[in-house]
């Protein structure tokens, strides 16, 4: 199985393989932690990681504007690792070759160093903000647990949020001492969280709630994971 | 001059000391006048520096009537900092003796920078140093000049580098000596290894003369007495276990009746909790009693080594920290708690007594549970044969050629053609080919074989043909990364008022909280907080506490030692044996064992299956240390999985492989044979280790030497997070990416020679493969089986489909 689709706030969601989701209501296509530049900037830094893994993004990247056609593409945070490099300019000019897609960045935390640069004219293709209403969702970078909850106003309590920033992966065990864990998107009552689409990046183990929805992602498959009471 | 006339000031020196030099020492001096390299096997204590040293300062008083010698003379490496105290104060008084006016200098981790720049400006005769530090000063650019008059060097315990990394280091060093200074005499020193011939070999390796080189042996032999505790009670002593503490009374009058004990444990851990727990029994030891391991502070150990020289303490809970280093005269009994897992670490340890000439080693041996009693009784059968393990030294370790390649480039650069036929002298890189070093060159300077996609990578320029690191902080980087012992991140841990106590990984202390106490250095420290890489604590007066606990360091059971326990199993059903204390003692596990299930003889090979509420079982017994049953049980789980998709998850300790499934193990004897079967191993080997994670923990130490991975700068933590990544990250990366990465291939080789040990895991096939298999169904757990299911360390292997997999697994809920 390659994607799943799973009803959500009165409406469906196609969580896809490739560690995104697609709603096709609007044709908007959901990606959080990028990490762009991540294999650069640990190369930069001396350490020889294979330069192919940070072309593989792009090429998954594009491979989900092909299969999807979306007209919306939103960047849930994290899209930069820390400086612009090679990677980015490459992510640019393949979004510039999509350029009928809307681009949106919600900005999270590794981006922030980057917002100067990011509001200059030559980067007016990429929308930015630091939360975004898209009606029933609310998209943000980071996971509401970290927030303090008066930090919402109004309509967006309301609102289902869809996030990333934790990388999330889940543990399952099985009778003799049998473990696997990978990486997973993580729905619970009010919120979503995507796991990291970038290649070269790790992840924390969840804390899973009775009620709660888990979909694990390995080796381009996914695996919608049943919850034992 | 005549060797007679030569050697005349030594003789007088040792004349006027009322020493008498030995046959050995008067070789190794003739051999050093005659221009030869060398290596010299001699126990500790015995003379073996002044057979070295004395010959070198001969060749200065000859050379240059008294005056003193231009630059550095003699190097002498030592492996471990302790150490070199010692061998200053001895080369002080042969100097001193023989009216020489050479300097002597100390160069290790632990020498300040001062001090190192003024040896910079004008360089002792004698450089006492390390292997690291000698690294660190090829980074410098002027080591040319430093080494140009240099004449000989000598490498202290050969033996406990030769079998690891840090040998492949020494012979790099070595090549490049030999080559700046072509008539260099080399000489090792080592204890008795099983292959000290070999030994030679790799510490000489091509770059000296084939004609000059000598084996010296002193005769010196030591006696031993080994000495077996034994509980009073073994019906209600423990099947599994490492502590040992509930025999602990027993060693109230060995300690209180001896001048000095040393009581050796395998882990910091079990350190710590022996210390705690003698003060609670002998609560006079206050005061006289120490402890002493590797992630204490230096000075807290410099005063626990200098308080056992001067005789003052009355024992010592020690690691394997005290295995090596200074002579404590004092101390007459060692105490070994638990397996020495080999018979030359026994030795070793039983030779920390009774240092004076002559004098009788006292060794006394407490097994932390049942089955360990016959390791006792192996252990004095070996000590009796003498026969000691060998050592294997690493070949083509590309992490430590790559890193060394920057290390080159660093100092005056290197041209590449040079380099090669310099490197191709050591016995490590002897078989290196061109492809392979064009690859290493390739890695160093573009970070892969090609030239990839991105350019950011560059820590080497090229400069008319020469390689250099003109980068400041790729330098800067490199010497903090230098050398080949890797170990688990660790925060320092200080008083809140300052006084530093030692180090402790990360992973322990980031499962405490603020106000929580933990022991460690023998003091209940109360966690205070955690800032950079520092944990700050104060002193608690909590009685009760946490027992931090590092990660690692469980060495495996030697080959040599397993074959003297399989034949204490096999005699089990000899009665004349059972008078053998250990073996009477052990009489009532043996019938148990032998109710459950069976004793196997010589020519049988035992395999249990038993259900239990965690699943299927399946165990067998090739008594071949822990890191062959890996292999072993991976292969085996690997041919099962073939069979039929299964899931496993594999359990190993010295004695044994433990099976354990979800679903039943179908095995009968004729499958047995085959699973056991030593044909195709060679294949079905490298399969297995494809399906486990072996090979992406040999990655990690692979990735941390060869500079692939950076463990961040010390005291700026925060700061380097995001250049951070953990092994497993990078081992998959590789996969996925550059499956043909010499340094990944050499993960895969390491498991193979290192972890799986290959070569013994084929011996061991053989062996099963002429007995005949004792398939037993057992209704419980049986005393053999006991302590490998309780190990906690597991392999997983499984050929399962993933959806099957899941189907069958259930989340853990958050509570």
């Amino acid at each position: 199985m390659i994607s799943f689709d799973l009803s959500i706030a009165n409406t469906k969601l196609t969580l896809d393989a490739r560690k995104v989701i697609f709603w096709g209501n609007t044709a908007a296509l959901f990606i959080a932690d990028l990490h762009l530049g991540k294999i650069s900037h640990f190369r930069k830094s001396g350490m020889a990681i294979p330069a192919a893994a940070a072309t593989m993004n792009l090429d998954v990247l594009e491979s989900l504007f092909i299969d999807y056609e979306p007209k919306d593409c939103y960047f849930l945070g994290d899209l930069f690792h820390s400086a612009t490099n090679e990677e980015w300019f490459d992510f640019r000019r393949l979004c510039l070759k999509y350029n009928h897609i809307h681009f949106t960045l919600v900005t999270g935390n590794h981006d922030t160093k980057l917002v100067k640069y990011l509001n200059t004219s030559e980067n007016d293709w990429l929308n930015r903000c630091d939360t975004f209403e898209l009606h029933p969702f609310l998209l943000a970078h980071e996971p509401l647990d970290k927030l303090p909850e008066n930090s919402l106003v109004g309509e967006q309590k309301k609102l289902f949020r869809l996030c990333g920033h934790f990388h999330p992966k889940v543990k399952m065990v099985g009778m003799g001492k049998q473990q696997i864990s990978m990486p997973c998107f993580h729905f619970s009552e009010h919120q979503g969280i995507l796991p990291s689409f970038g290649q070269f990046t790790g992840g924390c183990f969840i804390k899973v709630r009775e009620g709660d929805r888990v979909i694990g992602v390995m080796n381009d498959k996914i695996y919608p994971i049943g919850l034992s009471v | 001059m005549t060797f007679n006339n030569w050697s005349k000031p030594a003789l007088n020196w040792f004349e006027k000391n009322h020493w008498r030099p030995q046959v050995f020492q008067l070789e190794a001096w003739e051999a050093i006048y005659s221009g030869y390299s060398g290596l010299l096997s001699a126990p500790t204590g015995t003379g073996k520096t002044y057979a070295l040293l004395v010959p070198f300062l001969l060749k200065g008083l000859s050379e240059c009537n008294k005056n003193s010698a231009e630059g550095l003379q003699l190097i002498w490496i030592t492996p471990i900092r302790a150490l070199a105290k010692e061998i200053e104060l001895s080369a002080q008084r042969a100097v001193e003796g023989l009216g020489l006016n050479w300097q002597i200098g100390i160069r290790t981790g632990d020498t300040a920078q001062n001090i190192r720049k003024q040896q910079l400006k004008s360089f002792p005769q004698i450089l006492i140093t390390t292997p690291e530090s000698l690294h660190l000063l090829i980074t410098n650019p002027s080591y040319p000049q430093i080494f140009k008059h240099l004449k000989g060097i000598v490498v202290d315990e050969w033996h406990e580098m030769v079998g690891s990394k840090r040998g492949v280091q020494m012979q790099l060093a070595l090549a490049l000596l030999s080559t700046l200074v072509p008539k260099l005499q080399v000489w090792g020193i080592s204890a008795t290894i099983g292959n000290i011939e070999e030994a030679a070999d790799v510490l000489l390796g091509t770059y000296t003369e084939a004609e000059k080189r000598k084996w010296i042996k002193s005769d010196i032999e030591k006696k031993i007495d080994v000495h077996t505790i034994i509980p009073d009670k073994v019906a209600s002593y423990p099947w599994a276990g490492h502590l040992g503490i509930k025999m602990a009374d027993k060693l109230i009058p060995l300690i209180l009746s001896s001048n000095s004990t040393l009581i050796f444990t395998n882990t910091r851990a079990q350190c710590e909790i022996w210390y705690r727990h003698l003060l609670e029994i002998i609560p006079s030891l206050a005061g006289q009693l120490a402890m002493h391991h590797g992630s204490m502070s230096r000075e807290i150990r410099d005063w626990v080594e200098n308080a056992l020289y001067q005789g003052t303490l009355k024992a010592v809970v020690c690691t394997s920290s005290l295995d090596l280093g200074v002579d404590f005269r004092p101390v007459d009994t060692i105490i070994q708690i638990g397996s020495p897992k080999g018979i030359a670490r026994f030795l070793q340890r039983a030779g920390r007594s009774g240092h004076q000439p002559g004098g009788l080693s006292q060794i006394y041996f407490l097994p932390t549970h049942a089955l360990e009693m016959l390791e006792a009784a192996a252990l004095r059968e070996a000590v009796a044969e003498n026969k000691v393990e060998a050592r294997i030294p690493p070949i083509r370790c590309f992490d430590v050629l790559v890193q060394y390649l920057i290390t080159r480039a660093m100092g005056v650069g290197f041209k590449p053609d040079l380099l090669f036929e310099e490197i191709k002298q050591t016995y490590a890189f002897a078989s290196l080919s061109p492809e392979e070093w064009q690859w290493a060159l390739l890695f160093i300077r573009f970070g892969g074989n090609s030239l990839q996609a991105y350019p950011e990578y560059a820590k080497v320029e090229v400069q008319d043909g020469i390689w250099l690191v003109t980068d400041r902080l790729v330098a800067k980087r490199h010497r903090l990364q230098m050398g080949t012992i890797v170990s688990d991140p660790v925060l320092q841990v200080k008083y809140v008022k300052g006084g530093f106590l030692g180090t402790i990984e990360e992973w322990f202390i980031s499962s405490l909280k603020p106000g929580e106490v933990f022991w460690f250095a023998g003091q209940a420290l109360s966690l205070v907080r955690i800032k950079d890489m520092t944990v700050q604590v104060r002193k608690s007066k909590e009685q009760k506490g946490k027992i931090p606990s590092w990660q690692g360091g469980r060495l495996p059971l030697s080959s040599e030692l397993g074959t003297f326990l399989r034949n204490q199993i096999y005699a089990l059903h000899n009665h004349e044996n059972s008078l053998v204390p250990e073996i009477q003692a052990l009489k009532p596990v043996i019938n148990i064992q032998t109710l459950t299930s069976a004793i196997p003889r010589e020519n049988e090979f035992l395999i249990e299956s038993f259900l239990s509420k965690e699943g299927y079982h399946l165990t067998c017994y090739p008594f071949e240390g822990r890191l062959v049953h890996e292999g072993l049980g991976a292969l085996v789980a690997w041919r099962l999985s073939k069979i039929k998709p299964q899931s496993f998850s594999i359990a190993m300790n010295d004695y044994g492989i433990e099976w354990l499934s979800d679903t039943p193990i179908d095995v009968d004897v004729n499958l047995l044979r085959q699973l056991f079967s030593v044909e195709h191993l060679f294949s079905h080997s490298r399969e297995s280790i494809h399906s486990t994670a072996l090979a992406s923990r040999r990655f990690r130490d692979i990735a941390t030497i060869s500079g692939l991975l950076f463990k961040g700068y010390p005291g700026n933590h925060k700061k380097d997070r995001h250049l951070q990544a953990s092994g497993t990250l990078f081992f998959q990366v590789f996969q996925d990416y550059e499956p043909d990465n010499l340094l990944l291939v050499q993960a895969y080789e390491e498991a193979l020679l290192f972890q799986m040990e290959e070569h013994r895991m084929f011996d061991a096939l053989k062996r099963i493969e002429n007995q005949q298999i004792l398939l037993k169904v057992c209704n419980k757990t049986t005393p053999f089986a006991f302590p490998i299911m309780v190990d906690r360390l597991r392999e997983k292997l499984s050929s399962e489909k993933l959806e099957d997999r899941i189907k069958k697994m259930t989340l853990l809920l958050e509570k």
